[in-house]
Parts: C-alpha cells; structure tokens; sequence
C-alpha cells in the first residue's frame, strides 16, 4: 500500500511542464497500474472540484483520492509551499474556502501568509505538508513553529522531504516526515511511484491517517487486531515462567541482549506450532555449509536411468549374464548316415524319411503377435465398460463401438485359428519325420539322418545376444542432461545452481570427480562397460562366449542388474556458468535465501544476520521477510540486527530484558512506540530508544527508514 | 536371391565343403569334427546374410559319400538361411547397402 502525497493534475503556474496536466481517463488508466492506495491532489494555487469529483469516482475502488492545494506562503519575506490536505467528505467546503483566498488573483503571483492560511482552513482539521530543507522552496523552522503554534493540533503538520533519504533523517530526529511525486509527467508515473513511502498499516481513511499521526494506541490496535494473530503461551523455562504472545500472521521479531532465551523461546513456538499439527524447525545461522545442505556428496542421492526416459535394461543384462552357447548338428552324424548302404527295401520306398524339417519358430512367432493383438484389444473392449467412460461418452457411441470391437477380435480370433494350425501342421510334421527317421533308424541299423545343421538355432541365439548388446549399448551411450537446482542469489555476483552431472559408466569415461550412485565400486562399473564393448565386437566370433565369461568374472559383477547401477554423479555450485566454491558467509546467504523463499506458513528463524553483510539483509533478506507478511505467513525472527527488526516495521516487536537477575517479556510495535511488560512487572519501555540502543546499527536504521511510512 | 557356389574340395589329408561368401571363401571340414570349424563359418555366413539373402548350389559331380552329405547339408542349410534372412530383417539387423551415384 503507497501512499502519495503530492501530485498535481494540472498546469497551473505558467512555469508547470504542461506534463502535469492528466485527464480522468487517464489518470484512472495509470493509477492502476501502481501499489498507489492514497493520493492527495494537490495543484498550485488551485482546485478544481469537477476534476477531483470525476477522478474520485473513476479510482474509488481502488485508490482514496484527499483534495488538496499546494500554497505559495509568504512568511519572513520568502516564498515557501506549503500542502493543505483535507478530508475528502469536506471537499465542497475545501473547494468554497480555495475559491475565496484565490478569487481574482493570479495564479503566479498569487502568495498567502500563514495566519491567512490557518484563517482560511484552520477550521476544517487539514493535514499541512511543509516543503522542508533540501524541498524547495522550503519553509524554516520558524515558519514551521509558527503554523504549529496556530492550529489546534500540530501532530497535523508534516516536513516534505525531497526523497525517502531526507525523509528517514528527519524521522530519525523526531519530525514526522514524508515525501511525495511532485509529479512532473504522468506518462512516468508508474515507474515513480515504486519509490514512493509504503504504508506498512491499512489505512482506511483520512481520519484513520491522522489518528497514526499522532499514535494513536487505540487506532493502531484497531487496525492491528484486523490481522490475524494467534495468542500463545509458552513454557522455555518452566512452568513457572509461561509466557504468553500474540504471534502475527506478519513480521513478529523477538530482540534483546544475548543470553536472554530468545532462541529458547523460539524453538519452545516450534514445538508448540508442531503439536497443533504444523511442520516447523527453527532455522539456526551457520548450523551447516550449502555443501551439507545440497548434498554434494550424494550420500541421500539416488536416482534411475529411467527417470530419464533411458531403459534399465534389466532383461537384457540378465540374459547376458547367463547366456549359453547353442550347440550345431555333427557333421559326424551326416557321415554316419551316409557312409552305411540302405537295403532295407520297405525303408528305400518310405520318402517321409526324406522331408526336411521345417522351421517351427516363424510360426511360433506369429502366432504370438497375433496373441498380443487380441489382448490389448480385450484389454481395450474391458476399458470401455469402465465407469468413468460410460459417464462420459453416450451409450450409443459405446454400444457402436463394442460392435465393432467384437467383430475385430471376431476377425483376429480366426487368424490366429489359422496361424495355430499352421504351427502345430509344422510340428506334427517335423514330430512324424522325426519318428519316421527314429524307427528306420532302429530297424535298419542306419544311423538316423540329421534334421537340421544346427545354424538356424546357433543363428537365433547370437542374433539374440546381438539384439540385447546393442539395446545396452545404446542406453549406456545415452547423454543425460544436467540436473539444475536454484541455490540462491549472491547479490550482484549472481544467481548460484547446484548443478548435479550425470553419466553412465559405458567403460571409456574416466573422471576422477564423478561418483557412483548406487551401491557399487567405480571399478567394476567401468570393467562392466569394457567387458560389454567386447562383447559388442565379438558376436559372430568363437570367442564370444570367452568375452561374456570375462564379463561374468568381473568383481561384484552380481550388483550390476540394471543400467542405473552403472550411473556416475558429480555434483557442484555454478555461478555464471562456471563452477563456484561458495565461502561460509556466502553459504549462510544462499541458506537462509532457501528457508525463506521454501513455501511454508511458519517460518522460524534466530539470527539470520549471522555472517552476513548489511548490503545483503536490506537488498535480499528484508524484501523477502516484508513479501511473506503481506502473503500472511508467521514470520518469527530472533534478531540483534536493526535491518532486520527496524527496517520491516514488524507488527510485534518482543523484547527480552535481563535486569537485576530478572528476565521480563515486553511487546509492542513501532506503530505506538511502545514496549510492555506482558504480566505489567515493569515500566513501558519506549520501542525506539531501545531498539537503537540494543541492536546492531540501530541509530543508522532509524536513519534510514524513510521509505517505510509507519512511526 | 543370390545363389552362391559350393564346391567339394577332396584332399588326401582331408575333405572340405567350400562354400563361396562375400568375400572369402569357407571351409566346413567334413573329414573331422570339428564344431568350432562348423561355428566360425556360421559365424561367416550370418554376417553375409546381413547383407543380402543367398542361396548354396552345390557344384559337384562324383556321386560318392561327400557329395551325398553335401547335398543334404545345404539342402537343410539354405532353408535355415532364408528362415534366419526373414529374422534378420524382422529385427531391423540387415544392412541396407546405400545406392552410390555414378
């Protein structure tokens, strides 16, 4: 939520860049397109009602527009501006009173006192923005006191400063200060408006604004009690020291010396959030390295080839292993035959004995396709009648297409009909020869003819071995792409990935720094990929089998079963693309960069500071805090860093004191500037002495947090 | 199909089937056993079959116990070769020789 408070619509002074001037449609076209919630129109030495009346109603849902007028006074002989902001549900009387100061007179050289000012709309309860210092023209301090001293409340006036830097310095030394866009052109109001104060509390109103001005304690708890908080108590240090906190779903920072049981309290919140059923862990700075954190070495690492789509192959390496030799026909046995002299003469005129045997494997195989066909189509028919379908599709359609399902395995079932007696046709054939040739052997005495030479099985089996080397070969050859996990950002040196390598062992690849993942040795991995290499070059070779006992021998060969147990991993940080060693102080950065960005409701973090650079928490860290209160999550931080605990505005401010062998709870917030004693055993304590006095670069904190429009 | 010769080579030390391949020729020994001599030209000959079916027409004309066997041995041996060609281009494993310009 943004607030503006300085913007003008108009080209009023002869000197205003004809920039300024917007019209309705457009102002409504560019106002939402920012975080901008309150703005406050303010032209020089002019309202115009018709406008403020037409932008109001074209923004109202999602912008308060205040009227407002930006006054050339003139105090002490010089020229100042001063802003007159009033409350929108009085803008015709606002509009009645400029009219009357600025009737007849001329713009440019148009010049009010402040008694004259206070006269026209002392009245009305108006916010005065004084240009301050470097906002020029600028009304001095004596000027200032004098507007203070005559309107009823000065908590109403508020310095202008030049930017957020101004504007923090002024804060930090007491002044309510602000800053608006003194927009000059609209077409660059989008991107001005990033810059422009945060409202870190809704405000609802123009009344609500004021009563902030002066924190209001009973205004801040009204709006403070619209976020959702739950009240909790905790036991740290026993029993008889229960404390009892409103935890924020916003920034909840726990502050004080050290010693003083913050971490204790926060880990007491984690198991008290874990016992109603949430998953937290307080995060400890510099409790472990990135290494231990990305595993780099792999030790809960495990991964399949077939996660990437690569075959385990696990048949294949089976086979492999047990895989015989076929044995081929003796040609002694043709010998025998044919060296003996057929006499019989019932054997001479039997020409069965003559029929070759036919091959059975082709038919075999056929039918089987025809077998798969028929299964994934029943498979498919059984699917059809599934639940899911018949509420989706219409009946019609599902009865056509059972139809026509029954006539295609009506079909298939009579190939494969078929095809099974032309298979069992070959082998009672072959079965007939065979006793044939078996019977006449007996009777004549003549060795029997062999049936075949052995090749067509000799043939299969190494087109077999083949067929499942090169299905190996093929996924140990198989690149597989780096895994990247974002890390965090190192700031300006970039973003850092944890990048793990993959690779599978396929015998060539030598890289000291890859590590296997599966429980196995370097050793025969690399022997199993040379071993099959060989194997691969020696199919139709004698030595085939000498390769695959080779193989066989190999050590611990029996742990290889799949492709995946041949896989190498190297993992390590990149950084631009180059490999990167993160030092400790980098590696706290990227840690606590995962904790908070990790998607979670509670987040529960003692001293994320540690190690870290200032540059670091305000650019990276903070951002991150404020995104998470605005998405409603608990974010409960232990903290000595005034970055942390100042710069984030947290709702709840808790701080822990030691005095006087005691220890006291106190809360608050920034909102009301105060701290208090939870059981009311000691004094308010005021937030921001004793921020700046306890934290780390508090002073420089304060001074700095002009952007952040809350104290 | 390509038809191949084979001859009979008779020696007085020893007899062989000469079978014509691609581009040597092999000896199946039929005056010893010897399977691993019987393996090697399988061997030979699938690695020919990749490349093209063929077929043995045995080349011979003394009608004595060689011939004989010889006659029965590639009788079996071309049907398990065109039974093995047919496996060889189911599984994708011949090897398409690419037309050459001239």
């Amino acid at each position: 939520m943004k607030i503006d408070i300085h913007v003008h619509t108009k080209k009023i002074k002869t000197g205003d860049a004809p920039t300024r001037e917007v019209t309705p449609e457009k102002f409504n076209d560019v106002i939402r397109l920012t975080d901008v919630n309150i703005l406050a129109i303010t032209n020089h030495n002019h309202f115009d009602l018709d406008q403020y009346n037409k932008i109001s109603e074209l923004v109202n849902d999602v912008c308060q527009i205040w009227p407002g007028i930006e006054l050339d006074v003139f105090e002490n002989g010089k020229r100042a501006h001063l802003l007159v902001i009033a409350n929108p549900k009085i803008a015709i009387t606002f509009n009645q009173r400029c009219q009357a100061i600025l009737e007849s007179k001329n713009v440019n050289t148009f010049t009010i006192s402040i008694v004259d000012t206070i006269k026209a709309f002392g009245d009305l309860d108006c916010i005065y923005i004084a240009h301050y210092m470097n906002k020029t023209p600028n009304l001095g301090d004596e000027e200032i006191e004098m507007l203070s001293t005559l309107i009823s409340n000065p908590k109403r006036i508020i310095k202008e400063a030049a930017n957020s830097i101004s504007a923090g310095i002024f804060i930090s030394h007491g002044h309510n200060s602000i800053y608006g866009s003194d927009i000059h052109n609209w077409d660059d109001y989008q991107e001005i408006s990033k810059g422009l104060p945060d409202l870190r509390l809704p405000v609802d109103s123009f009344e609500q604004f004021c009563f902030l001005l002066e924190k209001d304690e009973a205004t801040i708890d009204t709006v403070l009690n619209r976020k959702v908080k739950d009240n909790i108590t905790v036991t740290p240090f026993g029993i008889a020291e229960a404390i009892t906190l409103d935890i924020y779903n916003d920034i909840n920072i726990f502050f004080g010396s050290k010693g003083t049981g913050k971490t204790d309290i926060l880990k007491s919140l984690s198991e008290y959030f874990n016992s109603i059923g949430h998953k937290t862990n307080v995060y400890m700075s510099n409790n472990k390295h990135l290494d231990e954190a990305f595993d780099l070495r792999g030790t809960n690492f495990n991964i399949d080839v077939s996660e990437f789509g690569v075959d385990e192959c696990t048949e294949e390496i089976e086979f492999i292993k047990n895989v015989t030799e076929v044995g081929i026909t003796s040609l002694g046995k043709y010998k025998q035959h044919f060296s003996e002299e057929e006499t019989n003469r019932i054997a001479q005129k039997l020409k069965i004995k003559t029929i070759n045997f036919i091959d059975e494997e082709n038919p075999k195989r056929r039918v089987s396709e025809i077998e798969n066909v028929i299964k994934n189509f029943k498979k498919f028919a059984l699917y059809t009648s599934d639940l899911d379908v018949e509420q989706l599709v219409s009946q019609d359609l599902l009865d056509e297409l059972n139809i026509l399902l029954e006539k295609i395995l009506s079909q298939l079932k009579n190939k494969i009909d078929d095809k099974l007696v032309d298979a069992q046709s070959i082998k009672l054939l072959n079965q007939i020869v065979n006793i044939f040739n078996t019977e006449i052997a007996k009777k004549t005495g003549i060795p029997q003819k062999p049936t075949t030479t052995g090749f067509a099985e000799y043939a299969r089996n190494r087109i077999r071995i083949e067929r499942a080397v090169y299905k190996l070969i093929t996924s140990i050859n198989v690149t597989v792409d780096p895994i990247e996990d974002y890390a965090g950002n190192l700031g300006e040196k970039g973003d850092l990935y944890c990048r793990t390598n993959l690779k599978v062992q396929n015998g060539t690849f030598v890289n000291g720094a890859f590590a296997p993942i599966k429980n196995i040795n370097k050793t025969p991995q690399k022997e199993f990929g040379l071993k099959l290499n060989s194997i691969s070059n020696h199919i139709y070779s004698n030595e085939l089998f000498e390769k695959i006992a080779e193989l066989n021998q190999i050590e611990d060969v029996e742990y290889i079963r799949t492709v995946s147990e041949l896989l190498l991993f190297n993992r390590h940080f990149i950084l631009n693309g180059k490999a990167y060693s993160p030092s400790n102080g980098e590696s706290s950065m990227i840690l606590l960069h995962k904790e908070l960005t990790d998607d979670k409701e509670i987040y529960l973090i003692d001293e994320p500071e540690k190690s870290l650079g200032n540059d670091y928490i305000n650019d990276v860290i903070v951002p991150i805090i404020k995104e998470k209160a605005l998405l409603g999550k608990k974010v409960i931080i232990a903290t000595h860093d005034a970055n942390i605990a100042v710069r984030t505005l947290p709702y709840n401010s808790i701080y822990r004191l030691h005095e006087n062998g005691l220890y006291y709870t106190l809360t608050g917030n920034p909102f009301f500037n105060k701290l208090k004693c939870i059981n009311g055993t000691k004094e308010d304590l005021d937030w921001k002495e004793i921020s700046m006095k306890t934290l780390e670069g508090g002073r420089a904190a304060f001074g700095e947090r002009g952007k952040i429009y809350g104290n | 199909m390509e038809t191949k010769k084979a001859t009979i080579k008779r020696q007085e030390q020893q007899t062989s089937l000469v079978l014509e391949g691609n581009n040597n020729t092999f000896e199946i020994i039929l005056t010893e056993d010897s399977p691993n001599n019987v393996k090697h030209v399988f061997n030979n000959l699938l690695q020919d079959l990749k490349k093209g079916l063929f077929k043995f027409e045995l080349q011979d004309d003394k009608q004595d116990m060689f011939h004989h066997i010889c006659e029965e041995y590639l009788k079996q041996l071309n049907a398990e070769i065109e039974t093995i060609y047919l496996e060889l281009e189911e599984f994708e494993l011949t090897e398409t020789i690419e037309d050459e310009d001239f």
